[in-house]
């Protein structure tokens, strides 16, 4: 018991601690749209595309962190215009911007003089490395996502839920997926700082996924994710530490993990009905 | 405002969906006076969809279409829509309360529960507030959906087929809840419909649809032999109706 507690004490686990959990619960808020709007995909190219603009944060002197923010907020205003024209079909798009954005950002990364980050620390994240100024950041964007998402949490709802009857109660849906888009993208690039860009999605799904199967409405679903995505996220930081494995990875397993038990749990009270 | 009132005037209406060869829907005009129940009819495929969702904004067209007497963007909150098929996952956690409450953006949320608790008890599924969308039966959720586009205090209800997966008892309960709105909040209804015995039984009027207008007018003078083979072609054998309004 203990050593439990002796881990926590240190401040480098203090800060990843206080990361994880804002991060976790704003990703898994922001997991239960994005899993009604299916736009998995959209998150998944948003979060590789990322990976340029932290190559050209390092490049011209930016924080990695801020750049990345920067870049995928663009690339999350330009994919939804990719729906309406029918040059290229959307998902083709996103086939083509995935690959090119994460290897144009391993191409820059490579020829950057000089100090630079380790490429296996954006593809697979790395908490426990998160410095004063970084966790200041991540807290900054996760306070103004949080607060624009309040704002909006009905339209965000509405549009998610049923985009017809959005339209016909006079919702600009344009717009208020593009304010969706811009939070979803600032919440994958911190949420990448975790468990990096390859695991990122695991964050916004699982506990979203975890949560609809004991969920009886709305209101569970949004109090109970965060909750559910927070006790992923210190419980897989815990293990990773005392075991001495990677961190992403480790959250990543430990989400899959409860999913598992969850959904057998599910189904086993189903049966005993 | 006059009982002759047009609440629903549409000049030429045009649709034609990208990369398809023909229209859906071709230099179609009618009108829908106010407090009128009028229906639309036609086959599968005739376009009755493509004119609600012009109606309502949701597809591109041509031609003119006024509600109240201007474009529905300016009397948006004029107008509930109840959907054919649903648009929406009804597996998602959400109780029958939050669903009906959702399209309420504005106010606060005691007095949005009342609206909501109200126009449930109106529609007949007042004791279902906490139940979910996915434990509902097929005219439960219609009456539910009804209970949605009303929500709003709407003047003009459009319908799509509402009685899509429902039974003819449940059928035939719906459209009488219908009337019945109807009259009590001096509503105008167009209800898009494949069911003959609906026109007759509850229509004031009724305009017939097979991608161009076929017809319109008051039932009972309009539909006849002549009208049934050119909207339904000569299969389909017109035996008149007894009862009209």
């Amino acid at each position: 018991m203990n050593e439990i507690i002796e881990v926590f004490g240190f401040e480098f686990m203090q800060r990843a601690v206080v990361a994880g959990v804002v991060v976790s619960s704003l990703a898994a808020v922001m997991g239960v749209l994005m899993v009604l709007k299916k736009a998995s995909f959209f998150a998944d190219a948003v979060a590789h595309a990322s990976l340029t603009g932290v190559a050209i944060g390092v490049l011209v002197g930016v924080d990695p962190v801020v750049a990345a923010v920067i870049y995928a907020v663009l690339v999350a205003i330009v994919i939804p215009k990719k729906k309406t024209e029918s040059l290229v079909p959307v998902d083709s798009f996103l086939g083509f911007l995935l690959p090119f954005s994460m290897g144009m950002g391993a191409i820059l990364l490579s020829v950057t003089p000089g100090y630079k980050p380790e490429l296996i620390s954006f593809l697979f994240g790395n908490i426990l490395a998160i410095s004063r100024f970084e966790l200041m950041i991540v807290m900054l964007f996760s306070v103004v996502v949080g607060i624009v998402f309040v704002v909006m949490r009905k339209q965000f709802l509405l549009v998610a839920f049923d985009e017809v009857q959005a339209r016909v109660s006079g919702l600009r849906v344009k717009t208020v997926e593009a304010w969706f888009n811009v939070l979803l993208a600032i919440t994958v690039v911190i949420g990448t700082k975790m468990v990096g860009i390859v695991l990122i999605n695991g964050l916004l799904v699982i506990p979203a996924a975890t949560t609809r199967l004991f969920a009886r409405n709305v209101g569970q679903m949004f109090m109970g994710t965060p909750i559910v995505a927070m006790v992923m996220t210190v419980l897989g930081l815990w293990i990773s530490v005392v075991t001495e494995m990677p961190t992403g990875p480790m959250i990543a397993v430990t989400a899959g993990m409860i999913f598992l038990m969850a959904l057998g749990l599910k189904s086993l009270i189903i049966r005993l009905r | 405002m006059p009982k002759n009132e047009k609440v629903i005037e549409v000049n030429n209406l045009t649709v034609r969906y990208p990369g398809m060869t023909h229209t859906a829907v071709e230099d179609v005009s009618f009108e829908v006076k106010r407090g009128s129940i009028t229906t639309l009819i036609g086959p599968n495929g005739s376009g009755k969809t493509t004119i609600m969702q012009a109606l309502l904004g949701l597809v591109e067209f041509t031609g003119e279409v006024m509600i109240f007497g201007r474009s529905l963007r300016e009397v948006v909150e004029k107008v509930g829509f109840v959907p054919q098929r649903f648009g929406f996952d009804v597996a998602f956690p959400m109780s029958v309360n939050e669903f009906v409450g959702m399209v309420v953006l504005e106010g606060k949320s005691d007095q949005r529960e009342k609206r909501v608790k109200k126009v449930l008890n109106e529609v007949g599924v007042g004791k279902m507030t906490k139940r979910m969308l996915r434990e509902l039966s097929g005219g439960q959720m219609q009456r539910v959906l009804v209970a949605r586009a009303l929500v709003a205090k709407p003047e003009l209800l459009i319908l799509d087929e509402p009685e899509a997966g429902v039974d003819v008892a449940g059928e035939q309960s719906l459209y009488d809840l219908l009337e019945k709105l109807a009259k009590e909040r001096d509503m105008t209804v167009l209800v898009a419909s494949h069911e003959l015995d609906v026109v007759y039984t509850y229509a004031d009027s009724v305009v017939c649809v097979n991608r161009k207008l076929v017809c319109s007018g008051k039932p009972y003078e309009v539909l006849n032999q002549e009208m049934f083979e050119k909207i339904y072609g000569r299969e389909l054998k017109f035996y008149g109706h007894e009862h009209h309004k």
